[in-house]
């Protein structure tokens, strides 16, 4: 069998309806798109023989992808502008093939280098009831936090309640949130709980590292309370912090009852190498 | 009619459900909808990830797309997360290509697998917001049509359907839309529709079929409509498209894989199969056919495996020759090809082998029963040399994992037979075990799942009861305590819920009103064990005065009329009462694929025979 030296790196958009594949379903349907663009890939030897390729860092479910990156192996060397013609013409609506380079094969894997994570997302923020049922997702270090600057839950509730007649700054709910991100930062990780099945799962990021550049809001003209949240992450061999459950936490973290729904939610990814090689 | 698209509603509310996925649509050769047009949908009732690789649904969907100014679309249910937020704010149920509302489309298709899909059904229709009834519902459209493996009784269904087609589609669903149109065109009224619709051969309008009490059979209720109903079927199947442009789904589902029918039919005659004796004659595609298609297949869908399907794949006269050209074509692609299930002898493995290369997942086969007595009792043509022949193949030839799938409660069984299915079983691991090197003995599994016989119309078994409950349960645990070596898995089937398929499978029109009480007591999803909830059902019979043991164990007598007679699906009551007979008798028929004619009545009702690409392997 033909050896599988040439690595080719498609960046990609995931958008529009595909936004709702898992991982799994996107990196099947990439290796899909590729079968049928009849590039030359490169199949893996031995027990369950595959195609030989390196997904990037996973995209929650639900987000868009703008700059997504997929490596697969060729066999043989197809030049750049063929081989985007042909992958362009075997995808589907809603994933589209932005650029192909080739890289070394021999470096590194996406999921092993670190990937810059920029993501917008637009959010609606508002005093709500829904603020119990969205804390299960993170506490840790954040409920620590939170109990450290004295406030319980019920206290911030009358606050709440008091809100309407004693209308401050210190009630608003972006304030009540960016204050539960600060408490993050300032310990420098976020402990996230998950249930799995009936097991729990306890996961610690560290925010030093994870967390380029932190949230900034932007008020939305179109409803009270609605923002664009810009923030830059970055994605390392351990993985990294999604960025609703990022905010998620901060919301815990604040003490506040508030509610948070996120609307949409878009990232755009790109290797740390690229990066310093384009700049 | 004009359709909206229901997606702007959807879209918000799938970040709250499960595996959203499989909502969403639009999947690489997915079929566009006409703009004006006729519009077909096609539902399955049931999941996306069990529904959409089904081939009635892909076989229509194709079929319909062929025909001028049409287009079809598919519908599943959608799971309880979705259900609920559905009906919280009134989203209609809807189709995966436009997202319209099934309420506007022309005509809705509706797949009838298996009985214990039948509460599903009232699920999708009001879903939908369509009356659940045929007689409820006025006007030309939508026009609600049933087909599928339970068409061989449709009775329990009758009530829900404007019309059941009967037997294969591909033509058939061609006629049934012309008619419609027709009548939509000259805008007929609903009567002179369904009136039009029962003159199409193979079309059975369960509305024009009155119980006649003086002969006890169902009879037209008006002229010129045919007093038995035959089957169709598609004569050249050769000859037929075969599917390639296979839609490829986004989410993960089963059979996840590019799909070639290659052989429809199975004359081996088992008695308790359902879809043998419905699927008569036998036709094989050509290899060569079915060569090029998985070429033309696989290059437009980018599966990575291609599996050949039909009720029995390795009797295809050109299996050996198929495979091994498959293999040289597919060679250092990745892709694999998967056969669906055993032929249980030495042969059978050989042809399993030629597909497995390295990846010797597991094998699967269906001795069905314990003793060489019961074997001939339903026909099964296999020894227990057979079977353990083909084991110690497999495991010599590097497998270490393999299924063996039983029945208990069959016509006849006494405890001897079913501890004949504990000794087999042992004698196969025993086997297994002697085909593997000594060091890894340990990795041998072997399994035994036994399920519970369930009578089926247009078998030679239509007129057998189904064993009493708690003499199921009773050689349940004969079973358990005959000695199954420990290293063995035995699962066994529920009997609550083979109860309620046998209750359905030879169940007259009254079946409609117990399916819908177990409906409107929140019966659904009843194939799914964590949710199927038998005492639903219970409540439902006892509602309406019936008993649901009653009506599983009951017996017919030979000649007298059964719900389905006027249904003809290819075999003669007739032959099926001799083979009857024959079982009683222990005596066991051949297969006319490689034997002579049985005379089953099929090639001379519907003036057809079997053909073969070539010489069988007997
Ligand atoms: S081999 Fe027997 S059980 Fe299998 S499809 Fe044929 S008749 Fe049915
Ligand atoms: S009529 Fe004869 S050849 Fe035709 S299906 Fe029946 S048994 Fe087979």
């Amino acid at each position: 069998m033909a050896e599988a030296t040439f690595r080719l790196r498609m960046c990609y958009a995931k958008t529009g309806r595909l936004a709702y594949l898992s991982h799994l379903e996107l990196v099947r349907a990439l290796e899909r798109l590729i079968r049928r663009s009849g590039l030359p890939f490169a199949v893996t030897q031995g027990f369950s023989a595959h195609m030989r390729h390196a997904p990037g860092p996973a995209l929650p479910v639900g987000t868009r992808g703008l700059g997504e990156l997929f490596d697969v192996w060729l066999t043989e060397y197809v030049k750049a502008e063929p081989a985007l013609h042909a992958l362009r013409r075997a995808t589907v609506p809603g994933l589209e093939i932005r650029e192909v380079t080739y890289v070394d094969p021999k470096a590194k894997g996406l999921a092993a280098t670190h990937v810059i994570e920029d993501y917008s997302l637009e959010i609606q923020l508002g005093r709500g009831a829904m603020a119990e049922a969205s804390a299960p997702e993170a506490v840790g270090a954040a409920a620590e936090a939170g109990a450290g600057a004295g406030a319980g839950v019920g206290a911030a509730a009358e606050a709440g309640a008091a809100a309407g007649v004693a209308a401050g700054a210190a009630t608003e709910p972006l304030f009540l949130l960016k204050q539960g991100l600060a408490r993050l930062l300032e310990t420098g990780e976020v402990t996230i709980e998950r249930k799995k099945g009936r097991r729990e799962q306890r996961k610690t990021y560290d925010l030093r590292a994870g967390l380029v550049a932190a949230p900034c809001f932007c008020a939305s003209e179109e409803a009270e309370g609605r923002y664009q949240v810009a923030m830059t992450l970055r994605s390392g061999p351990q993985g990294s912090i999604r960025p609703d459950v990022l905010l998620r936490a901060a919301l815990a973290a604040s003490d506040a009852p508030l509610d948070l729904a996120i609307r949409s939610s878009t990232r755009l990814a790109l290797a740390e190498e690229e990066l310093a090689a384009k700049s | 009619m004009s359709r909206p698209s229901l997606w702007e509603r959807i879209e918000p509310l799938l970040s709250s459900v499960e595996r959203p996925s499989r909502y969403i649509g639009h999947e690489h050769n997915a079929a566009p909808a006409v703009e004006d047009g006729y519009h077909a949908a096609l539902l399955y009732p049931d999941t996306y990830e069990i529904g959409q690789a089904n081939q009635a649904i892909a076989v229509l969907y194709d079929a319909i797309g062929r025909l001028a100014g049409c287009s079809a679309e598919r519908a599943f249910l959608p799971w309880v997360d979705l259900a609920h937020l559905m009906r919280e704010q009134h989203i209609p149920l809807f189709s995966l290509e436009s997202f319209a509302p099934l309420a506007t489309f022309e005509l809705l298709g509706i797949t009838l697998p298996h009985e214990l899909a039948a509460t599903n059904i009232l699920e999708a229709l009001d879903l939908a917001g369509i009356p659940l009834r045929s007689a409820e519902r006025a006007g030309l459209r939508p026009l609600v049509i049933g087909g599928g493996p339970c068409a061989s009784n449709p009775e329990p269904f009758a009530a829900f359907f404007d019309a059941i087609a009967l037997g294969e589609g591909e033509e058939l669903i061609g006629e049934i839309i012309a008619a419609h149109r027709a009548c939509i065109e000259r805008d007929a009224t609903r009567a002179e529709l369904l009136e039009a619709l029962a003159g199409i051969p193979g079309v059975y309008v369960p509305s024009l079929y009155r119980f006649d009490h003086e002969t006890g059979a169902l009879l037209p209720s008006v002229r010129g409509i045919p007093r038995r109903l035959e089957k169709r079927i598609l004569a050249d199947f050769e000859h037929w498209p075969v599917i390639t442009r296979a839609i490829v789904p986004y989410a993960e589902v089963a059979h996840d894989r590019f799909t070639v029918e290659v052989l429809r039919g199975c004359a081996r005659g088992c008695r308790f199969c359902q879809a043998g004796m419905a699927t008569r004659p036998v036709r094989e595609r050509r290899v060569d056919t079915i060569v090029a298609a998985v070429a033309e297949g696989l290059a437009c869908t980018g599966f990575d495996e291609v599996s050949l399907t039909s009720l029995s794949t390795t009797d295809h006269s050109g299996i050996e020759e198929l495979l091994r050209r498959l293999n040289r074509m597919l060679e250092g692609s990745g892709v694999g090809v998967s056969l669906p299930s055993q032929r249980l002898d030495a042969f059978g493995v050989e042809m399993a082998q030629l597909v497995a290369g390295e990846k010797k997942a597991g094998l699967t086969f269906a001795p069905e029963a314990g003793t060489q007595r019961m074997r001939d009792v339903i026909n099964k043509n296999v020894s227990e040399q057979d079977v353990l022949d083909a084991l110690t193949r497999a495991f010599r030839a590097g497998w270490r994992r393999c299924k063996l799938y039983f029945m208990i409660g069959l016509p006849g069984e006494r405890d001897e037979d079913v501890l004949g299915i504990v000794s087999l079983a042992n004698r196969a691991y025993a086997a297994a075990k002697d085909a593997v090197p000594e060091r890894q003995r340990g990795n041998v599994r072997m399994s035994l799942s036994v399920a519970v016989f369930v009578p089926k119309a247009q078998t030679p078994f239509q007129w057998c009861g189904q064993t009493p409950m708690a003499e199921l349960e009773r050689r349940i645990g004969l079973l358990r305590t005959a000695g199954l070596h420990k290293g063995i898995d035995l699962r066994w089937h529920d009997p609550t819920s083979s109860r309620i398929e046998a209750v359905l499978a030879r169940a007259g029109r009254e079946g409609s009103k117990l399916i819908e009480a177990a409906f409107r007591r929140g019966a659904h999803f009843d194939a799914w064990t964590e949710i199927f909830d038998g005492e639903l059902w219970e409540d439902a019979a006892r509602s309406l005065g019936l008993s649901l043991a009653d009506a599983a164990e009951r017996s017919f007598e030979p000649g007298s009329p059964l719900p389905w007679r006027h249904i003809f699906m290819g075999v003669e009551e007739a032959w099926l009462l001799e083979e009857h007979t024959r079982a009683m008798e222990e005596k066991t028929t051949e297969d006319c694929t490689l034997a002579s004619c049985s005379d089953c009545g099929c090639c001379a009702a519907l003036g057809t025979a079997n053909d073969l690409a070539g010489e069988r392997h007997g």
